[in-house]
């Protein structure tokens, strides 16, 4: 049963990780290597190019420094952006999420269910049957093209995940600490920030990570409302479909691996929560 | 584009000129164009004869199917009228389409629906011979096979030939606010200034409509395509250039797809999109 | 003192909500007017339509096409994605070395821009230079082609998506695993119980609410597939045109933003009923676990 077990793992980590192989892979190829008929799949020490060996080369990763053909701008500058936008909106999501889980956990608030349920409910909502009046909204205040627009779209769609995830984080903090410190004489501003956030933290550190996976990645609205300032990098690599060099396979394989690394180090961070942080509050310790 | 190397090598030439009875050189018509793939298509060796725009994603398969349908006589519709039956879906046009169709057994695994970049990749990879595509594609593919690739002219038929026409026309739209309207009027002005065109076509891939540059010695220099691209001028056609284009070419997408995939006869693709390129040009009011 | 406290734990749930309903429900009010007009996105002017729209939109085949083609992708994604992912969490559930970092390793396609990932399936899927049908033929298989044969496609698309979400159905479940007190299991194994009763009468009905809440999770985000339609076949593919993809060729490339956004209202009135009917059904599911 155990060697099953085992045998099980062993071949979805194969299977799951190949394309992520293939990835770096393809990342160490120059163009025509990479749309070559012949297989090309181990890179050689040797620099031979004979059958399925070819020569590893790390262009791809240079060339992300410069413009590609008919792109305005190089890769970076679109990093920047994602890089800018994202944590400004999990920044966002996170505190006013803790914020307003922290309003539902400890008080009691009128029609909090129906609240929650509005809150959850936006999540529900498919980005492109929002859109529309997004960007009609956008063009009135010039938010259309601009970090803030984006920032503040992402902040309001992070918030419903945030807040469920939050809520059972602070669900599970014993009032106790904070009824003491109130009796000792502490505002509630003062037990929220000193007593409450610390222990809450490490929820919204596995927050902050969720949160900035769905900014990093996000395309739907990224493209819609931002397609020619502000650019996020998944609307730059899909919008180099048609371009007139063709699809620039290597620095695609290279930009993506450049684009996960940071979520990777991110969750590699957080892993000891992860587990809490996504029972969303229906386990209690 | 072709593979010039494939052409001049002498093995081919004497092998081509047995089997067809005439000298192996870029096609000229349809018909060539068809024994030239067929003669170059080994798939067991990884070569294939031809890579043609039959993708789905927005206008690759109507630009593919164009020329084709040009060719044999048929057309979108009247331009006066806008009435499409008998002219998008007459016998000739349907035998275009299926001519297109049978040209797929020449193509690589997958040449029912090739768009812009595979049909790109599929000849930089060095397994195709003959490649349907458009000019400003190829200073990439020059750069990197040098000497092995050459141009021709899109083919025809019985003397009718007919090209896709490619990139975007320059055009105003009347429902941005009239200052905007005199700004992109002042740079059209100022771009078809012969000083600045002349300029312009010393970026690679970047053509002109200007009929002296065209003719001139310094843009057939420029590259090894501008030749083959001020030949190709004279041919041009469009698609409908309406406002409701884009809903024309979806309906198109989705047929010619369905004929290419086998889904339908082309005459039955032909007709039903005919069918629905009519409500939509009486939707629009442009169909009385 | 009540009217300090009010302002108080009004201010920590206010600007949320604010934000929420600002971002939200102004934009959904406009969009009811826009839906009664013939608006169009590049400007010019508009005017009303009545209820046209609507009627356009419950007459439209490719409407209900899309709505079977979104529908059949979300049961089989989240269906295959559950199965799979708990199965892996099950096999995952035992303390070995380098546990953190294998799973952290398995998390990865999660967090792959799925926008991206999909330009560059197509790479890997090509019917001709695509490395998946190279080791196919090396093996002496047969070549059938992912993105463009129309029987394909849409498998192709899920096989997509339950690569990069099993992780998250995985996780959860070894979330809902660990939850279960031992306990449990030494007094289910001193009354001798065999493997599949432990499973079915103990394992899975503790797990069964967080799964619920993961199911639900998932299938929203599955009804709402848009990255990998766009990236792999375009929005106007009649084998994979989910509603999120037949909003946006109708808003941004056929332009028309009334007929588009009567589209989302039903859409989104659709989504909500869903959604409310399947929370009910989890609130039933927790008080059951709780009790």
């Amino acid at each position: 049963m155990k060697i099953l077990r085992w045998f099980l793992v062993a071949v979805y980590f194969g299977v799951a990780s190949l394309p992520l192989a293939w990835l770096g892979i393809t990342s160490l190829k120059d163009k025509n290597t990479s749309i070559s008929i012949q297989p090309k799949l181990l890179p050689s020490p040797s620099g031979s190019e004979e059958g399925i060996w070819y020569a590893p080369t790390l262009a791809a990763y240079r060339q992300l420094n410069q413009t590609y053909a008919g792109a305005a701008q190089p890769f970076f500058h679109y990093l920047w952006n994602s890089v800018l936008i994202g944590l400004l909106s999990t920044l966002g999501a996170v505190a006013l999420g803790t914020a307003c889980a922290y309003g539902f956990s400890r008080f009691q608030i009128g029609g909090a269910r129906d609240w929650l349920f509005f809150i959850l409910s936006t999540r529900f909502l498919p980005p492109l049957a929002v859109v529309m009046p997004v960007l009609m909204m956008y063009r009135e205040f010039d938010l259309q093209n601009t970090h803030l627009g984006l920032v503040l779209l992402y902040t309001t769609f992070n918030l419903s995940l945030a807040v469920w995830l939050m809520k059972g984080f602070i669900d599970e903090i014993p009032r106790a600490y904070e009824e003491a410190a109130l009796v000792d004489g502490y505002t509630r501003l003062q037990v929220f920030w000193r007593i409450t956030v610390p222990r809450a933290a490490p929820g919204m550190a596995v927050t902050g990570v969720f949160c900035l996976i769905s900014a990093w990645n996000e395309y739907g609205f990224a493209m819609t409302l931002n397609n020619q300032q502000a650019v996020t990098v998944p609307v730059f690599f899909a919008g180099l479909q048609g371009n007139v060099q063709g699809l620039p396979w290597p620095q695609i394989a290279a930009g993506v691996l450049l684009f996960v690394a940071p979520m990777v180090v991110f969750t590699v961070l957080v892993r000891r929560h992860l587990l809490r942080g996504v029972s969303f509050g229906t386990i209690k310790r | 584009m072709y593979r010039k190397d494939w052409f001049e090598d002498a093995a081919n030439q004497a092998s081509f000129k047995a089997k067809y009875g005439r000298d192996l050189k870029p096609p000229d018509t349809w018909a060539e164009f068809r024994d030239l793939a067929e003669f170059f298509h080994h798939p067991e060796q990884k070569r294939y004869g031809c890579s043609l725009l039959t993708g789905r994603e927005y206008d690759s398969i109507v630009m593919g199917f164009q020329p084709f349908l040009w060719s044999w006589g048929g057309s979108w519709g009247d331009p006066a009228t806008f009435a499409i039956k008998g002219h998008l879906n007459t016998p000739q046009a349907a035998a275009a389409l299926q001519f297109l169709k049978d040209l797929l057994a020449f193509t690589p695994p997958g040449g029912s629906n090739a768009d812009y970049s595979v049909t790109l990749d599929a000849f930089s990879n060095g397994s195709t011979a003959m490649v349907l595509d458009y000019f400003p594609f190829y200073p990439g593919v020059v750069a990197s096979m040098g000497n092995q690739v050459g141009f021709f002219v899109m083919p025809g038929k019985d003397g009718q030939r007919a090209i896709s026409l490619g990139g975007q026309g320059f055009s105003i739209s009347t429902k941005v606010p009239a200052a905007q309207q005199e700004l992109a009027k002042q740079f059209i002005a100022w771009f078809q200034q012969p000083r600045v065109q002349e300029k312009w076509i010393t970026y690679p891939g970047a053509f002109t409509a200007n009929t002296a540059l065209l003719k001139s010695e310094a843009f057939a220099a420029a590259s090894p395509y501008n030749a083959t691209f001020a030949a190709s001028l004279d041919h041009l056609q469009d698609f409908w250039n309406v406002p409701v284009y884009n809903e024309l070419l979806a309906k198109a997408v989705l047929h010619l797809g369905e004929a290419l995939d086998g889904v339908k006869t082309p005459q039955a693709a032909l007709d039903q999109l005919a069918e629905e390129h009519e409500l939509i040009m009486q939707q629009a009011g442009l169909l009385k | 003192m009540s009217g300090r406290r009010d302002w108080l734990k009004y201010g920590f749930v206010a600007p949320a909500l604010l934000l929420l309903i600002a971002m939200n429900v102004f934009p959904l009010l406009y969009s009811i007017f826009l839906s009664f007009t013939d608006a169009d996105l590049v400007g010019g002017e508009t005017q009303g339509v009545g209820s046209s729209n609507y009627g356009l939109v419950f007459r439209a085949p490719q409407y209900a096409a899309a709505l079977r083609t979104t529908a059949l992708f979300a049961a089989l994604a989240v269906a295959i994605e559950l199965v799979l992912g708990f199965a892996l969490a099950l096999c995952l559930k035992a303390r070995f070395r380098f546990k953190s970092a294998l799973l952290t390793l398995l998390l990865v396609p999660m967090m792959l821009p799925p926008a991206v990932m999909g330009i560059y399936w197509k790479l890997v899927l090509n019917g001709s230079y695509g490395v998946l049908n190279q080791g196919l033929a090396a093996l002496g298989l047969g070549q059938p082609q992912w993105i463009t044969d129309p029987k394909l496609k849409f498998f192709s698309i899920l096989m997509l998506d339950v690569w990069m979400w099993t992780p998250f159905m995985m996780l959860i479940g070894l979330a809902a695993l660990n939850a279960i007190p031992p306990y449990l299991y030494e007094a289910a194994a001193i009354d001798r119980a065999s493997p599949w009763r432990v499973f079915r009468r103990l394992t899975l009905p503790m797990c069964a609410p967080l799964l619920g809440l993961a199911v639900l999770l998932r299938a929203t985000d599955a009804l709402k597939q848009f990255d990998l339609v766009m990236a792999i076949t375009g929005p106007n593919d009649a084998a994979t045109q989910t509603l999120s993809a037949l909003l946006y060729q109708v808003m941004f490339r056929d332009g028309k933003v009334g007929l588009g956004t009567a589209y989302s209202y039903v859409v989104l009135v659709l989504v909500i009923a869903l959604a409310s009917v399947f929370l009910r059904y989890l609130e039933r599911l927790r008080q059951r676990g709780a009790a």
